[in-house]
């Protein structure tokens, strides 16, 4: 079951950076340095999406500010120096808002029953999945040369 | 030509008014609402647009509400609204496009995508009107 979630999940975050950016996805490895102190670099954002109805879950996404002011310059085509902090938050937003959606479109039945939540960004690493959720996964990607981090909980 | 971006992500708005522009359409004026709510006031306190693009799930009055209200209220009667959305199921397309929708983008899309669907719908707009 985690294989195919994890093949989705993979497909979801492929699909919006390449049709939003024409960038390539990889799954990425933690660096040499993170294997050792076995701590992620701290990420300044942290987007999340909720699923109810069929569907219980909670999507999260981490990224650097760094990444998400870059990445909100490219798709607004605005210079990266008037992307404001509220902005590359939004983008992050966004970018989970827009994964969310294509996980959901890939589960036929339970995804046209459940409704996704707007998006909610926190800057810093706190991520709390809700308390009812069974299961959790966490997927690094290599987007261009943006790296972050896709945490799923569900039941 | 003038067109109304209703989305409650900035970056969005950006994103729409991008690939309106790029696709080659020369818009005068594009307004510009965070919900439903401030879309209703642009459209009572603005002359019509040739075009609304509208996000559906957005907090205070989302993008389906908006349109029942604004067909409630008879404003901007005959204007397309393109609703563009991550939430893609049927039902809720069905919906939409009960309410008055006459067209839906999933995100994400690109702006050939934006240009495929509302050049025709403006085209069609401008020539009944």
């Amino acid at each position: 079951m985690h294989d195919d979630l994890i093949r989705q999940l993979d497909e979801a975050v492929t699909e919006v950076f390449a049709v939003l950016l024409n960038l390539a996805c990889e799954v990425s490895q933690p660096s040499p340095e993170e294997l050792r102190s076995q701590q992620p670099p701290p990420p300044a954002l942290t987007a999340s999406v909720h699923f109810s109805g069929l569907l219980e879950a909670c999507c999260c996404l981490q990224m650097d500010s760094r990444s998400a002011t870059e990445i909100a310059a490219d798709l607004t085509g605005l210079p990266a120096i008037n992307i404001t902090a509220d902005l590359s938050a939004d983008t992050a937003g966004e970018l989970c808002n827009m994964i969310a959606g294509c996980w959901k479109k890939r589960h036929a039945d339970e995804g046209a029953s459940s409704q996704l939540s707007c998006p909610i960004v926190r800057r810093g690493s706190c991520h709390h999945a809700p308390p009812p959720f069974r299961e959790n996964l966490s997927l690094r990607y290599q987007i261009g040369h943006h790296r972050m981090t896709l945490h799923v909980a569900f039941n | 030509m003038r067109a109304l971006i209703v989305d409650d992500s900035p970056v969005m708005r950006k994103v729409v008014e991008r690939a309106l522009r790029q696709a080659g359409l020369d818009f005068a004026e594009v307004l510009q609402a965070g919900n439903g709510i401030e879309a209703l006031d642009v459209l009572r306190s603005n002359p019509s647009p040739d075009i609304i693009v509208s996000d559906i799930n957005m907090p205070g009055m989302d993008g389906l509400q908006f349109l029942e209200q604004r067909r409630v209220e008879n404003l901007a009667p005959g204007v397309p609204v393109i609703m563009i959305t991550t939430e893609s199921s049927a039902p809720l397309v069905h919906r939409a496009i009960a309410a008055g929708a006459r067209g839906y983008i999933c995100k994400p899309f690109t702006p050939e995508q934006i240009r495929a669907r509302i050049i025709p719908l403006l085209v069609r707009s401008i020539a009944a009107s």
